[in-house]
């Protein structure tokens, strides 16, 4: 027990002990100085024992004082103290006392070992014999090594228990010159820079969720926080209900009061327990008046004269009041944070729990001062031992600190004198590998530790592992002590996730430059997809020879491989570092053989979820120890119970959907270049049950085949009616480099049939304008389509693909014009080269869409503002523009030049086409009336 | 100063008083009453009165919350407002000036409707604001 007697007297015994292994080790080293420490040591010990204030060391009598090492003048006490054990040197010691004739009362021998050799009665009968007349001498009693001398100890008053324990824990292991806040301050830092290390910890990217972040401040910083729970009473969150009441002839109600003055960690506890009391009756009272006017409000007295005002505000009341019980029912929790020695929040996987502990103990438990610590359950994991209170004392404490309690107890001063309680936080008790044995040890060491008032543990676990594995600390003996708290998902507005955004690409050194705002705004939706993009592109981690390409679409095929080799590698790398291993170290080829094995039992099976864990051979246990280390990758998880008498089994799951099918597809194509017969009957086995999973491996495969190195298998595979299967909705999905002319054919084909499909492909090849991004499949190869497969190809497919849109929806078109006024006209030179020429080109196409009678469209006046600012580039692509388009877009065309800022002189050379159309009977009348009108503004221009 | 924020889909409003001079609460509530000119015990005194009541004793004096209790938390007022209160970047900036020249600043959410609005800040600030007084 941390104060207890018991507990002291341990830690003498520690002590002395320590003194004993130190002395002996130090004889048989051949060094002497052994038995002068000890005298040092053992004389305010013995001072105690014997009331002997006056004894001192003979050495400050005289140097070679005979025969004794302490003495006291004033009662004539001896006391030898010696490492050697032997009767001759209690012989010697006691002829040479009466050789020199020193003036004692007493003889006192202490031998420096931890058990009291035992002499011969003969022997001690001789020694009393000879000391006999001129000092006492009771060899019995007067012999002792430390085991006696504890038993001594035990004897005396407590206070100089204490004493002596004090006395022994600076003397020996120098227990007064730790410096344990800067010591744990420095374990925090160190913790809280390894989990950002491995980006586990993103900092700033923490986006508080209130409730819990609130709870635990109250839980970490008491004596602070349970004063804004008290202003919050002060803020008298009563009067409005009371006012109505009062005037509805109803009592009014008053909240219990929360004492401010208290400003010791014991008495705020003591306030709290007192304030939920008071709250939990008043939350009674509060329900009686939200139910005025039914059963459960009918005992409130009431004055009958107001009756006809509780008629009608009796609503308000009941509002009010249920209202006010949210609020209060907050303040509730709070105090119970305040009250409790345990914190738990759990949560689902990806819920940020790491992150917030990080952020916590960061900006919270650290500028604060508040004493604290910082594990993972991954930590007490490798550290093989059976009890954790040693674990965590090697963990937590410097080398010096000998026991858990020991350091504890040197905490308490601090704690006292701060008003802080120490924290000691643990991370993930669900990635312990071996939670089973853990659950129990864990609740021993908490039992250890709610002994001590100031001692308070903030800890995290998966929901899915907690009743399971931690129910025993829900309703067992720490239960009492525990606050659970449950972490929701965040509701962040736009600003907040483009903040969010910001901040992660900040952290993995992502270039925004080189983002497409696309795939950025596809990232502000997709907070997991975010996290693996910007470690596939960004250049943390990095070497400075690396250069992030531009990145156009979220190619997951190739997020999801560079993902998992960073992983595999960090997995290798936390297989090095592990000290307790023992076997040879585990290679990637392990590490991906254990995916395998997952993945292939997976297929064979047609079961895509929890996979037994005795699928993986116990040799690769390690590898698997350090795949699920951070549940990354892949995360193990409690399968359904075989029957409601056994308990649920471990399984393995992959950690996310698509990382999954990722990593069967890449399973799938391993096995395909060693036996494509084999890849076949899996791909046949597949079960259209599992139609989700078996999309995802479709895509994921065809993602694989696209890639320039796979070039073997994509000659294969393309045949296969998989590939196919998701070949339109995917093809751009896939990197711009693994593109080829044959898509192009391709898709030229399936546009010329028309139809929604046709309608997609517009749609997808539009927004791809930047040609230096899109070499193939782009804007440019669309205009080329759209010109080449003529009139009726715009109409059914051109014009629905962009003038269409959804309820609510602006159109392609109107978006597309959105775009040139917002963007290009604000990038756009008035001169040299720029990646426009293809947007130009399409105004040009849409210039009939939602045109009104009078030829004004949207992109008609987007060109006129083009024309307006930049000339000289929209003069550029008017040309090839002008041979391009048809009579349909002539019209348009005329329309948009005769009405535009152009010079006269600028346009002279078009002058020869508009004579065309007019000279040519054939064409419609009113493109020959626009052709007359562009050709009579350059006339009048004196062109 | 006061500072309004549209703080919800429903149109209410919020405004931060921000009182520049550090009067005491009883001073507030007598410039208050003085400025509305109402009649001692009247109707009117008591509704100014519940208007007195709800911005500077039951409304949270963001200012003081932030020195009292996440000031070590959070290096900046404005880093309070953006992180915990979530407000709106502008706001924030407001309130940020606000912090070094007022004394307190009050959340303060009005209950009735007609102090929304135009009207509602044209009203608040002929009964609180510092300045008229300052030019008297």
């Amino acid at each position: 027990m941390s104060e207890s007697l018991l507990g002291i007297l341990n830690d003498i015994n520690t002590s002395l002990a320590l003194l004993a292994q130190q002395i002996r080790a130090e004889a048989l080293a051949g060094f002497g100085s052994g038995n002068k420490v000890a005298e040092h040591v053992l004389l305010p010990v013995l001072r105690c024992v014997y009331a002997a204030p006056g004894l001192i060391n003979t050495n400050a009598l005289a140097a070679n004082f005979p025969g004794i090492d302490l003495y006291d003048p004033s009662s004539g006490l001896g006391v030898q103290i010696t490492s050697d054990d032997t009767a001759g040197k209690i012989t010697d010691t006691i002829n040479t006392i009466l050789s020199n004739s020193v003036p004692l009362q007493r003889l006192v021998v202490v031998i420096v070992r931890h058990d009291t050799p035992e002499f011969s009665g003969p022997t001690r009968e001789k020694w009393a014999r000879t000391a006999g007349g001129y000092f006492k001498f009771n060899p019995k009693a007067d012999i002792f090594a430390f085991d006696r001398l504890l038993h001594r100890i035990q004897n005396l008053d407590s206070t100089d228990i204490y004493a002596i324990a004090a006395e022994l824990g600076a003397l020996v292991r120098g227990v007064h010159a730790f410096h344990l806040l800067p010591h744990l301050r420095r374990q925090v830092e160190s913790q809280l820079a390894e989990e950002r290390r491995i980006a586990r910890y993103i900092p700033d990217v923490f986006v508080e969720t209130q409730d819990t972040k609130y709870q635990g401040r109250c839980f970490a910083h008491p004596v602070l926080f349970i004063k804004r729970i008290a202003d919050w009473f002060d803020r008298e969150p009563l009067s409005g209900l009371n006012r109505i009441a009062a005037m509805s002839g109803v009592p009014p109600l008053s909240a219990p009061p929360i004492e401010k003055a208290a400003n010791k960690l014991d008495e705020v506890i003591a306030v709290a327990e007192s304030a939920i009391l008071g709250l939990q009756r008043f939350e009674t009272e509060l329900f009686t008046y939200s139910e005025i006017c039914r059963d459960e409000g009918a005992h409130i007295p009431r004055d009958s004269a107001r009756a006809y005002v509780l008629e009608e505000t009796h609503y308000y009341i009941e509002m009010g009041a249920r209202s006010l019980k949210y609020k209060t029912n907050d303040r509730l929790t709070e105090l119970r944070c305040v009250a409790s020695k345990f914190f738990l929040l759990t949560g689902p996987a990806g819920q940020g729990k790491t992150n917030f502990l990080c952020d916590f103990a960061e900006r919270f438990l650290l500028r604060h001062e508040i004493p604290s610590a910082y594990i993972t359950a991954r930590n007490l994991s490798r550290i093989p031992a059976p009890d954790l209170t040693e674990v965590l004392c090697r963990l937590i404490f410097p080398p010096a600190v000998l026991s858990l309690d020991e350091g504890l107890r040197a905490l308490k001063a601090e704690c006292e004198g701060r008003a802080l309680p120490f924290v000691l936080v643990i991370d993930g008790l669900n990635e312990h590998p071996d939670i089973r044995t853990f659950a129990g040890q864990l609740e021993h060491m908490l039992e250890v530790l709610s002994k001590y008032p100031y001692v308070r543990v903030l800890m995290t676990c998966r929901s899915e592992f907690l009743e399971q594995r931690f129910g025993s600390l829900l309703s067992g003996p720490l239960a009492p002590y525990l606050h659970v708290s449950k972490a929701h998902g965040q509701r962040f507005d736009d600003a907040q996730f483009q903040e969010l955004v910001a901040r992660y690409f900040r952290f993995f050194k992502v270039r925004p430059s080189r983002v497409f705002s696309s795939v950025v705004s596809f990232l502000q939706r997709d907070v997991l997809m975010l996290r693996f993009f910007c470690e596939a592109y960004g250049a943390r981690g990095r070497d400075g020879a690396y250069v992030q390409p531009y990145v156009a679409g979220i190619y997951r095929d190739e997020i999801f491989r560079s993902y998992i080799e960073d992983k595999l590698g960090r997995a290798q790398r936390a297989l090095l570092f592990d000290r307790s291993a023992t076997q040879p170290l585990a290679r990637q080829t392990g590490l991906r053989r254990v995916l395998s094995l997952v993945a292939a039992h997976m297929l064979e099976t047609g079961c895509f979820t929890d996979v037994p864990r005795d699928v993986v051979p116990a040799e690769l246990d390690r590898e698997l120890t350090a795949l699920l280390d951070e549940e990354l990758v892949l995360r193990h998880d409690l399968g359904p119970a075989s029957s409601m008498l056994s308990e649920p089994s471990e399984v393995l799951n992959f950690t996310f959907d698509e990382m999954r099918d990722f990593l069967l597809a890449q399973h799938l194509l391993n096995v395909h270049s060693k036996d494509p017969g084999e890849f076949s009957r899996l791909l046949s086995a597949q079960q259209p049950g599992a139609a989700q999973t078996v999309e995802g491996i479709q895509r994921f495969l065809f993602y694989a085949s696209r890639v320039p190195n796979n070039l073997v298998f994509f000659t294969e595979y393309r045949s296969h009616p998989w590939y196919g299967a998701v070949y339109d909705s995917e093809v751009f999905a896939i990197p711009p480099t693994h593109v080829n002319n044959d898509d192009e054919i391709i898709i030229e084909n399936a546009m010329s049939l028309g139809g929604a499909g046709a309608i997609s492909f517009v749609r997808k090849l539009a927004v791809r304008w930047k040609v230096s991004a899109f070499p193939i499949l782009n804007l440019d190869f669309l205009i080329e389509v759209t010109h080449r497969l003529g009139g009726d190809f715009f109409g059914n497919v051109i014009v629905p693909a962009f003038g269409h849109s959804s309820y609510g929806d602006e159109s392609l078109c109107r978006n597309f014009c959105s775009f040139v006024e917002a963007h290009v006209l604000k990038n756009l030179k008035p001169y040299g080269e720029h990646p426009y020429e293809p947007v130009f080109r399409l105004l040009f196409v849409l210039l009939p869409i939602h045109a009104s009678p009078a030829l004004e469209s949207p992109a008609a006046g987007a060109l006129r503002s083009l024309a307006a600012e930049f000339p000289r580039q929209l003069l550029r692509v008017l040309p090839r523009v002008i041979n391009e388009v048809g009579p349909r877009h002539r019209l348009f065309l005329w329309h948009v030049l005769a009405t535009s800022e152009f010079s006269a002189l600028d346009l002279v050379d078009f002058k020869a086409y508009a004579q065309d159309d007019v000279d040519n009977e054939g064409v419609d009348v009113a493109l020959r009336r626009e052709a007359e009108w562009f050709i009579d503004r350059l006339s009048r221009n004196g062109v | 100063m006061i500072i309004s924020l549209y703080s919800d889909s429903y149109g209410q409003n919020d405004y931060f008083i921000c009182p520049r001079a550090s009067l005491s609460i009883a001073e507030l509530r007598a410039r208050m009453l003085d400025r509305a000119k109402v009649n001692s015990g009247s109707y009117a005194s008591g509704l100014i009165d519940c208007l007195y009541a709800d911005i500077f004793i039951h409304s949270l004096d963001l200012k003081k919350d932030y020195t009292d209790f996440f000031e070590k938390e959070y290096e900046k007022f404005g880093e309070y407002l953006r992180k915990r209160m979530r407000f709106p970047r502008e706001v924030v900036q407001e309130l940020q000036v606000a912090f070094d020249i007022s004394s307190a600043i009050y959340r303060f959410r009005p209950r009735f409707s007609f102090l929304n609005d135009e009207y509602g800040l044209e009203f608040l600030t002929t009964l609180i604001e510092d300045e008229p007084q300052e030019r008297e």
